[in-house]
């Protein structure tokens, strides 16, 4: 055995052997290279997006949201956040949202939220917005239930997300939209009620009167409209449809109310001190004629109108927040505060107690 | 759209002869406006009506939902049109079972008074 492989024919199988096998090495390590090299090519612009989102969101501006990130019932800390949102906006800085701390999300929130990143004049196109998801279980479900991500992915779009069973549904858009809004009813009821009809006639005239102000009474020019969002959740817990709208217009102070009544009380000042009393006197009709943007006497009854579907128990725990004033129609409370919302909150719920007919 | 009319009576359902989402006061806000059915629908229905001496029965039921405004474009300006509030309140007739609060507005508030002095 010992002389086969001191023999000239081992050595030169063997030679050849490694030859062989060095070439075949070769010719692999070549193949996998190229293989390499073009699934490389292929994933380089997604690597490459992908890192340089990594270092824009890393660059970002961090904003915090408060605990209980919730307009209603949180609305001067919300607009605080709000307000530093803004100001990131306005040197042109990309943000980053972050929701890990907050233990209350509400839909309303989400919706004005939504709204204002939306609005070109709170957010340049080119800002782009990172969102850190919150750790508590409840706001986490919320979060992905608004699926808001979806929504500022398509920046310049209109996205329009089919309304899903027990989901957040959003809608948009600048003119007086009666079927959108009246498929968004449907979707509530539908979770709401087991039986037909799946519609109710006052929230809809709610959400009619309510695009009509948008349309006609959010911008100074007459020309430019502003865009409205409407939202529906339905509360498993509670059992109830939540139902928000938002416009970013002037607000309802700007547009009817101060401008009129200064004109209208300038003799007595302190009539127009308090913005609340006011306003609610424009709900109970009593400044209706006179206070109409258009003084048209056969004007000015959206307000009221809205107010009186409230009384009959049509919708339940009808809250507004518009400019300085903040009203909350359930507990009758009309109160100012420091910081304004630039533009039209509503937000009302609607029950099994509020079902008619 | 398609109005039915009887040897004695004419009438207009706004879900089956105009739309069940009706929208704002005017054409330019949205679709639907109170101002296309005035001049689509209830106008020359209700001139008809006056041709012929019978009376309008505009229904109501049957919608989504109503805005005020687009119910006082529709009959207010009907009224304001004609200059005459009498003779709209006696050729016209409100069906509004599901919403009874809109008949009541209509005949008593959006219709204006107007002087016939």
């Amino acid at each position: 055995m010992k002389k086969w492989y001191l023999s000239f024919d081992w050595k030169r199988f063997s030679n050849r052997k490694a030859k062989y096998e060095q070439k075949r090495k070769g010719r692999w390590n070549k193949h996998r290279k190229r293989i390499h090299k073009r699934k490389y090519r292929e994933r380089r612009p997604i690597l490459k997006a992908r890192h340089l989102q990594r270092e824009a969101a890393f660059h970002a501006r961090t904003v915090i949201s408060p605990e209980v990130f919730s307009f209603i019932n949180n609305t001067q800390e919300v607009l605080i956040f709000l307000n530093k949102l803004q100001d990131c906006f306005k040197r042109k800085s990309d943000v980053k949202i972050d929701l890990r701390h907050c233990t209350t999300l509400g839909v309303d929130t989400l919706t004005v939220l939504l709204s204002c990143l939306y609005n070109e004049r709170f957010r340049p196109r080119h800002c782009q917005v990172y969102f850190q998801a919150p750790h508590d279980h409840t706001a986490r479900q919320v979060w992905e239930q608004c699926n808001i991500k979806q929504y500022l992915v398509e920046y310049t779009s209109n996205p329009q997300i089919k309304p899903s069973k027990g989901n957040i549904v959003h809608v948009q858009n600048k003119e007086v939209e009666a079927q959108q809004t009246a498929e968004l009813i449907r979707n509530a009821m539908q979770d709401l009620y087991d039986t037909p009809p799946y519609k109710c006639l006052a929230i809809q005239t709610i959400f009619i009167e309510l695009m009509g102000n948008t349309h006609e009474h959010a911008t100074i020019k007459t020309t430019v409209h502003e865009t409205w969002w409407a939202s529906v959740y339905y509360d498993e817990h509670k059992k109830k449809a939540q139902f928000i709208f938002v416009d970013n217009g002037i607000g309802i102070f700007e547009t009817a109310l101060l401008k009129t009544i200064k004109s209208l009380y300038n003799d007595l000042p302190s009539l127009f001190d308090n913005d609340a009393e006011i306003f609610r006197d424009v709900l109970t009709r009593k400044y209706r004629t006179s206070v109409s943007r258009t003084r048209q006497s056969n004007r000015g009854n959206g307000l009221p109108e809205i107010y009186e579907r409230f009384k009959e128990g049509f919708v339940s725990n009808l809250i507004i927040i518009s400019n300085h004033v903040v009203a909350k129609m359930q507990e009758n409370i009309f109160t100012t505060q420091k910081i304004p919302f630039q533009g039209t909150f509503f937000y009302w719920e609607h029950g099994h107690e509020n079902r008619r007919n | 759209m398609k109005t039915v009319g009887t040897e004695n009576s004419l009438s207009i359902s706004i879900a089956k002869d105009f739309s069940d989402t009706p929208g704002p006061r005017y054409e330019s806000q949205g679709k639907f406006s109170g101002q296309v059915f005035f001049q689509e629908l209830l106008l020359p229905k209700f001139e008809e009506a006056l041709k012929h001496n019978t009376k309008l029965t505009v229904d109501l039921d049957g919608t989504e939902g109503y805005a005020s405004s687009f119910l006082e474009e529709a009959f207010g300006g009907l009224s304001r049109y004609l200059h005459d509030d009498k003779i709209v309140l006696e050729h016209l007739d409100i069906i509004s079972l599901d919403e009874p609060h809109w008949k009541e507005k209509i005949l008593k508030k959006y219709i204006p008074k107007i002087n016939h002095e």
